[in-house]
């Protein structure tokens, strides 16, 4: 049998986080954090701890309906990712979480948070780390990732039907394993 | 803000242009990590070292890739309305939203 994890990206150190027992918690947190960090730090206000404060206790209400939403989407990046990065066992699932998954959903993941932060750079007149491109950015990761990683699962199930890759019910019991 | 819509389309186009060109590379590496043979353009070289003329059947390199291509592109299209949808609201949003988050400043 081949090795099964030679082709794709391996991204050990974003797997390795990824299955850790709290992993959508914990992303969940950071993309809480970084989306209420951009945000007070596009209000300009100054960095002393008095004003951020009054800002955080008068306007949280605020701060907490924009950040949650990217929680969401940190929860889904994990949660997806820990279900899709896996390597297969037969052909049709190499072809689907070796080649789709982990080769043209990671790529293609990529290429989604390039281009949306481009797309937000633009809406700043071009400045470079304007507030839509880092709201961009966080975007491409934090709900960009989840769906390219999709994408791939579902590129490589188109691709095996048409080149008609075989299951292998001897080798296909149970999900996919994950990555060594 | 007239040049939104414009920079819109180009990012649009870049994503479906990127799907297809990933899918193709990805059908390209699947036919060479794969396939027991392989053949470009007509003409290749089989692992046992013999020439073979090729037909550009679908198990060829530039088949899969064309296969990748296709599969790909046809995602990119897939993923645009979810992409007009996030333009969308973060276009129609940024002129509420960044009024209220600078009146912070000087509060």
């Amino acid at each position: 049998m081949r090795s099964s994890n030679r082709q794709g990206f391996n991204a050990g150190p974003v797997d390795r986080f990824m299955r850790l027992p709290c992993a959508d918690l914990f992303l969940a947190a950071i993309a809480f954090g970084l989306c209420s960090a951009a945000i007070l730090s596009f209000s300009g206000i100054q960095a002393h701890g008095s004003d951020v404060r009054f800002v955080i206790s008068t306007r949280w209400r605020f701060i907490v309906i924009l950040s949650s939403i990217f929680a969401v989407g940190g929860w889904w990046t994990a949660r997806t990712w820990r279900q899709l990065w896996r390597c297969g066992r037969s052909a049709w699932e190499r072809l689907v979480y070796d080649y789709g998954v982990r080769l043209f959903g990671f790529s293609t993941a990529i290429s989604i948070i390039i281009i949306v932060s481009w797309l937000g750079s633009t809406a700043d007149s071009g400045t470079l780390f304007g507030p839509m491109m880092v709201l961009g950015m966080l975007a491409g990761v934090f709900f960009g990732v989840p769906v390219a990683l999709h994408l791939g699962y579902f590129w490589g199930k188109g691709f095996a039907a048409i080149v008609n890759a075989e299951h292998d019910s001897k080798s296909e019991i149970g999900e996919p394993p994950h990555l060594q | 803000m007239s040049q939104q819509p414009n920079n819109f389309v180009t990012a649009a186009g870049a994503l479906v242009g990127t799907t297809t060109v990933i899918g193709g590379g990805a059908g390209a590496i699947y036919a060479f990590g794969e396939l027991t043979r392989v053949t470009t353009t007509g003409i290749g070289v089989d692992f046992g070292g013999t020439i073979i003329l090729g037909v550009g059947a679908l198990s060829d390199v530039g088949g899969m890739a064309a296969v990748g291509s296709t599969v790909g592109a046809a995602g990119g299209v897939v993923l645009l309305p979810a992409f007009g949808v996030g333009w969308f609201i973060g276009s129609h949003l940024n002129p509420y939203v960044q009024p209220i988050i600078s009146s912070w400043y000087g509060y």
